[in-house]
């Protein structure tokens, strides 16, 4: 009997997104699925696309600089961070010490900001309404620490080439100690609602596993990587920006599934926390900005300058031709390279598990698109 | 690297045209280029002088390796793209080296030379903890091999490089427009693309604006 049932399993292939909430902007995924397993999944990217590698070789070295809040704008402060470094570093121009610790400061707000967001959406996603609440209560507060301080909740244009814009105003400091002694109560409040949760463990464990060489065939970084126990997070690797004088550790997972990766975020806001301690402890005073040209024309030349970003190592290769323009500045991105592992990580899965997958990539579409 | 701004010229940090400017000179350093002038502004190219990886690979690749040279203190291997499949994989797989994760691909525009394009590699040893740049030029017609079987990274990055420059790999496996749409007419990060241009046509069609700016 050849005849088809109507039980018979066929191959359907669907699209998800791009205007879909659980994608976390506009990702489309075409899934090829078997009933509800996933045979197969290629993403469509590009629908942010907005040149931005192009404008920057159409802008001063100044000028570039509020694009790169753009691209992943929820972790704007730290796109600034990668770019100013990579420019002084060709230019040569000393940072003052007030500065690169407020600059770590705020690299490490903006960490716990991002990563709250990613558990609020994250849990949304997964079927966790309460925590989305939790998170933002405590994200507002960060929000509003990066208007006092930049003018700007979001798109913040945090940094400037040698140094900052303002310095820290009156109440700050208060305000910033007030939130970190706050903070640990707090994140124990999300670990009670969710870490022995028996259909988060459910829904996470044993989901979107990778072992630690596929994670390095596939270029992961960040905490996708570091949940499949390779320990390499760039402030330790090869420290910049002042990181080499404060003290955290590293968290690393060891199945390399979603719930490792929920872990080692939550507990790398932990760590951020202890950072923003030392440098509120130890913030020494002094000016907040270096000599800096009026014109900031690099010698020829090229420079490779990357942070880790609270999605992964985003770098920024800036090749100078001698002119007051950039000749090229690549940024590379840790999101786009990160989510290239998707396929490999929903083979198998259920349709369910891939809003899970998506979620513990951490992705922004603005900044895979550019 | 820029040899041409090597002693010798009164005015070393005097900005070079920008197709010559970051030109990966094909010749061999110039013997004559060991110290500096004592008015030099800024950072500049050095010669990698006692590198043991320099040394292993010319030993290795004798002809392919062009030049090792440093900036900022980090190091630039130039080599030709023939050799490039080769040197990658050796990088990757030598237990002395073990650079495993490439951390990007990425491509350079310098209008007007012979050899068009700049493939540019960072790759990163776990082991060592060094970060190294590979570098080899390609001319416009020219095929790249592709990384994509020693890193599945490659993948996407080498297609963003073929949608935004236009650059072929073979052996790439799907090799297709990633960022842009699939009949986007040109290459946006050459040179010769300009800022303003847009493919009008596809706009027109997709779009439905009958009048586009100029």
């Amino acid at each position: 009997m050849d005849e088809p049932t109507i039980l018979d399993a066929q191959e359907l292939e669907i699209n998800m997104g791009p205007q879909h909430p659980a994608t976390h902007g506009v990702l489309r995924i075409k899934l090829k699925l078997d009933g509800e397993r996933v045979l197969d999944a290629d993403c469509v990217i590009g629908y942010l696309h907005r040149g931005v590698e192009k404008i920057s070789e159409n802008r001063t070295y100044t000028k570039c600089l509020p694009y790169y809040d753009r691209t992943d704008y929820i972790a704007a402060v730290s796109n600034a961070l990668g770019y100013v470094l990579g420019v002084e570093k060709l230019m040569e121009i000393e940072v003052p010490e007030r500065a690169v610790y407020i600059r770590v400061m705020m690299t490490e707000f903006n960490r716990i900001a991002s990563h709250l967001l990613w558990l609020a959406t994250h849990a949304l996603d997964i079927g966790a309404l309460t925590v989305f609440l939790y998170c933002f209560r405590e994200r507002e507060e960060i929000l509003k620490l990066f208007e006092n301080l930049f003018g700007a909740r979001l798109t913040t244009h945090a940094f400037r080439i040698g140094g900052l814009w303002m310095d820290l105003p009156p109440g700050f400091e208060e305000d910033a100690r007030k939130f970190i002694d706050d903070f640990p109560a707090k994140v124990d409040e999300y670990e009670q609602l969710l870490t022995n949760n028996r259909i988060w463990i459910d829904r996470t464990k044993g989901i979107g596993v990778i072992s630690g060489e596929e994670a390095i065939d596939f270029g992961l970084s960040g905490p996708p990587l570091r949940g499949s126990g390779v320990p390499y997070d760039l402030r330790r690797a090869r420290p910049y920006g002042g990181y080499d004088q404060f003290e955290f550790d590293v968290p690393v997972g060891e199945n390399g599934d979603t719930y490792d990766r929920y872990l080692i975020r939550l507990e790398e806001m932990r760590q951020s926390r202890r950072i923003i301690q030392q440098t509120l402890d130890r913030l020494p005073a002094g000016p907040i900005r270096g000599k800096v040209p009026r014109v900031i024309k690099p010698a020829v030349g090229e420079y490779y300058s990357a942070i880790e970003g609270p999605r992964g190592e985003l770098g920024y290769y800036i090749v100078s031709d001698g002119s007051a323009v950039p000749f090229r500045v690549r940024i590379r991105p840790p999101t786009f390279i990160n989510l290239q592992a998707l396929k490999r990580m929903v083979k198998g899965l259920l349709v369910a598990d891939v809003i899970a997958v998506i979620g513990t990539l951490d992705v922004v579409l603005g900044e895979i698109d550019r | 690297m820029n040899e041409e701004d090597k002693p010798g010229q009164p005015a070393p940090e005097k900005p070079a045209t920008p197709a010559a400017g970051g030109e990966v000179k094909e010749a061999k350093p110039k013997p004559a280029a060991a110290k500096k002038p004592p008015v030099k502004k800024g950072p500049s190219y050095e010669d990698l002088t006692d590198d043991p990886l320099l040394k292993d690979l010319r030993e290795r690749f004798s002809g392919g390796i062009l030049s090792g040279q440093s900036f900022l203190g980090q190091p630039i291997y130039t080599i030709t793209l023939e050799v490039l499949p080769d040197v990658m994989s050796y990088l990757r797989d030598s237990d002395e080296w073990g650079f495993n994760y490439l951390v990007d691909l990425t491509c350079l525009d310098y209008i007007g030379d012979e050899k068009r394009f700049c493939m540019v590699y960072h790759l990163y040893s776990y082991k060592s903890g060094r970060l190294i740049r590979i570098k080899a030029r390609a001319a416009a017609e020219q095929m790249v091999p592709s990384m994509t079987s020693l890193w599945r990274t490659a993948d996407w990055l080498e297609r963003e490089a073929y949608d935004m420059f236009g650059v072929e790999f073979s052996g790439h496996p799907d090799l297709r427009r990633i960022l842009l749409p699939d009949d986007w007419l040109g290459y946006p990060l050459r040179k010769d693309y300009d800022i303003k241009l847009q493919d009008q046509a596809w706009i027109r069609k997709h779009l439905r604006i009958r009048k586009v700016p100029e």
